[in-house]
């Protein structure tokens, strides 16, 4: 398996080497490799014979499930890219990104379908919806076909005739933007395989492995999940929807499961450490931790690496546009670097620290970070100017890099280590959500009574909440589950703030702008 | 406060989510996270509504998945959970 391959071809090797192997654990049922490649050779033919081309974009709008994996793996069989939607979206904000790449396909369950239908009284542009466990009756969506899973299941289980380039789009992943505008990653199949293999590498990844899905499959961390175990042979146990919300169950069943990796992120780990009573479960077959996506708290960190002494822990860095997936080893006791270290990345990538106008700072300088090489995306669908803004031509020691801007500050230290240090725009993380305060308030200032809002993000035992502050139009009314609801409709659960409080005017700066530094100070005061 | 009336109340906060009225037929046994009806948010929303809107305190040990699966399930959950005083 060459690193110039498809995940389409990883799969198929993954399936003559170790077919007789488990690829997918789910609630007690496995699927072989072999099994895994036949399911999805059947639903590929079942999407193509319904109209999905090579090229096409394929939505996966449903809680993670066996039927959920298997159409990721059949859409890239089809040709196509997958677009998988967080089930806890809103039909509105499903239907924004379906519509802005332009999918042909969707797979679902029953009950999202329907909400779908109600606000989707246009086509959708849609040729055909699958439902997977269908237990009630589908409902039709206007002018496409309704495909129930049992249909797919009386595929063949032959691979179809497509052909799969390295260059292809395997997924197209939507994060927040500042403008409400969907911005959906293009990711090509080769900067998914590369990321794959050099995880498998350095993780020292084999059959043996047991991986613990967590991450949900629209998230990009699920890349760990999903095609790490793939280019070695090893077992993916995904956490299903049903026991996703309760962390101690979580790590019970990795107890039970014998589970010998997982990677996700440090609230996630923070909640199994307060509710799952690790001091009480068998973990010794569990020996990598890796943990992204936001910062761990020390504290935190210290506490859990003392209940698993015998755990490598590592710190990693990767982001939906530049999947690099760093690896920087955390050796007891953790320091605050740890946390904040990038460690090493691909040879073939590279990691830039650029000043404003795009030079390399000096060793103990602050700069943006830009990522080059295979790691890169493609751009964002159908956005050119946006995609501008962020992949560059960087001039480097005369040479000529395309570059990707992380937006992420980050010191270059002695050494030539990168340790990140914030943002360089008004991105946050709650819960490892990336959650852009632009996005929230630009959703919170199309409600008809809202004057103007602003969000800021207000640190809690718990982790971060979004605290916004609103200014009500004279004459106008509108209470905080008003504008929480008006929020659910077109916003993902973790951009919906968690506390709303109202103010008759908003502190301003010098400059005519809302002054962000005073109200934070605010938000301090009122705790 | 009755079992019956429980689970309709419980039902009325779940529909009033984001999946709204698109789970009008949910069932009294239906799982609420293959509908994609709960999800962690969810989970943590629903716990708050029972303890300050159904007047009884989730204790940690009962934050499992087979007591949030169904409505019903839930509403068994809250109906063996201890009152919190001054709740009506």
């Amino acid at each position: 398996m060459s690193a110039g391959g498809t995940l389409v071809d990883l799969l198929s090797d993954c399936a003559a080497r170790h077919g007789d192997r488990a690829a997918l654990v789910f609630d007690d049922l496995t699927l072989t490799y072999s099994g895994l490649e036949r399911a999805a050779n059947r639903a590929a033919r079942s999407f193509i014979r319904h109209g999905v081309r090579p090229g096409d974009r394929v939505a996966i709008w449903m809680p993670k499930s066996r039927e959920a994996i298997v159409a990721i793996w059949a859409a890239m069989k089809a040709g196509a890219a997958y677009v998988a939607i967080d089930p806890a979206a809103s039909a509105l904000r499903a239907l924004s990104y379906m519509r802005n790449c332009e999918v042909s396909a969707l797979v679902t369950v029953p009950a999202l379908g329907r909400a779908l239908a109600e606000i989707a009284d246009r086509r959708v542009g849609l040729n055909a919806v699958w439902y997977a466990n269908a237990n009630d009756d589908a409902h039709a969506i206007a002018g496409c076909l309704a495909v129930e899973w049992a249909e797919v299941e009386a595929e063949s289980s032959q691979a179809n005739e497509v052909s799969v380039a390295p260059d292809d789009l395997a997924a197209v992943q939507y994060t927040s933007g500042s403008t409400g505008t969907p911005k959906g990653a293009m990711i090509a199949h080769r900067t998914l395989v590369h990321q794959a293999l050099w995880t498998r590498r350095e993780l020292a990844i084999s059959e043996h492995d047991r991986i613990g899905g967590y991450a949900p499959i629209a998230a990009a961390m699920s890349g760990f999940d999903l095609f790490v175990g793939v280019s070695a042979g090893a077992s993916m146990y995904p956490v299903s929807a049903r026991i996703a919300p309760f962390p101690g169950a979580v790590i019970k069943s990795w107890s039970e499961q014998r589970i010998t990796i997982c990677y996700l992120v440090p609230s996630a780990l923070m909640m199994m450490l307060a509710q799952g009573r690790i001091h009480a479960l068998d973990l010794s077959a569990l020996r990598i931790v890796g943990f992204a996506g936001e910062a761990y708290p020390l504290a935190r960190l210290r506490e859990l690496m003392e209940h698993l002494a015998h755990v490598q822990f590592v710190h990693s860095y990767s982001r939906t546009e530049t999947r690099i997936r760093s690896i920087h080893e955390v050796k007891f006791p953790p320091e605050e670097s740890d946390v904040r270290r990038i460690g090493r990345v691909p040879p073939d990538c590279a990691m830039l620290v650029l000043d404003e106008n795009q030079r390399p700072v000096r060793t103990g300088e602050i700069g943006e970070l830009w990522i080059a090489g295979p790691a890169v995306m493609r751009g964002y669908w159908g956005q050119p100017e946006m995609t501008a803004q962020v992949i560059k031509k960087i001039a480097i020691g005369g040479a000529e890099v395309l570059g990707c801007r992380t937006g992420d500050l980050v010191r270059l230290c002695e050494g030539g280590a990168i340790e990140l240090v914030g943002r360089a725009d008004q991105q946050v993380k709650i819960r490892g959500h990336r959650v852009d305060l632009g996005e929230v308030e630009a959703a919170l200032n199309r409600h008809p009574a809202v004057e103007r809002a602003v969000v800021t993000v207000v640190a809690q035992p718990a982790g971060n909440e979004l605290r916004a502050i609103v200014m009500i139009k004279a004459g106008a009314g509108a209470d905080a589950a008003q504008l929480r609801n008006h929020c659910a409709a077109i916003l993902p659960p973790p951009m919906i703030p968690a506390i709303i409080d109202f103010r008759a005017h908003l502190p301003l700066s010098p400059n005519g702008k809302i002054d962000r530094r005073a109200l934070k100070k605010s938000a301090a005061v009122d705790q | 406060m009755s079992a019956a009336s429980v689970e309709r109340q419980i039902r009325e906060f779940i529909l009033r989510g984001p999946r709204g009225t698109a789970l009008r037929n949910l069932g009294s046994d239906d799982s609420l996270f293959a509908l994609g009806a709960l999800d962690s948010m969810g989970v943590v929303g629903l716990v708050v509504f029972c303890e300050e809107c159904l007047g009884v305190e989730i204790a940690d040990e009962e934050l499992v998945p087979e007591n949030f699966q169904s409505t019903g399930a839930i509403a068994r959950l809250v109906c063996r959970s201890p009152r919190t005083n001054g709740a009506s």
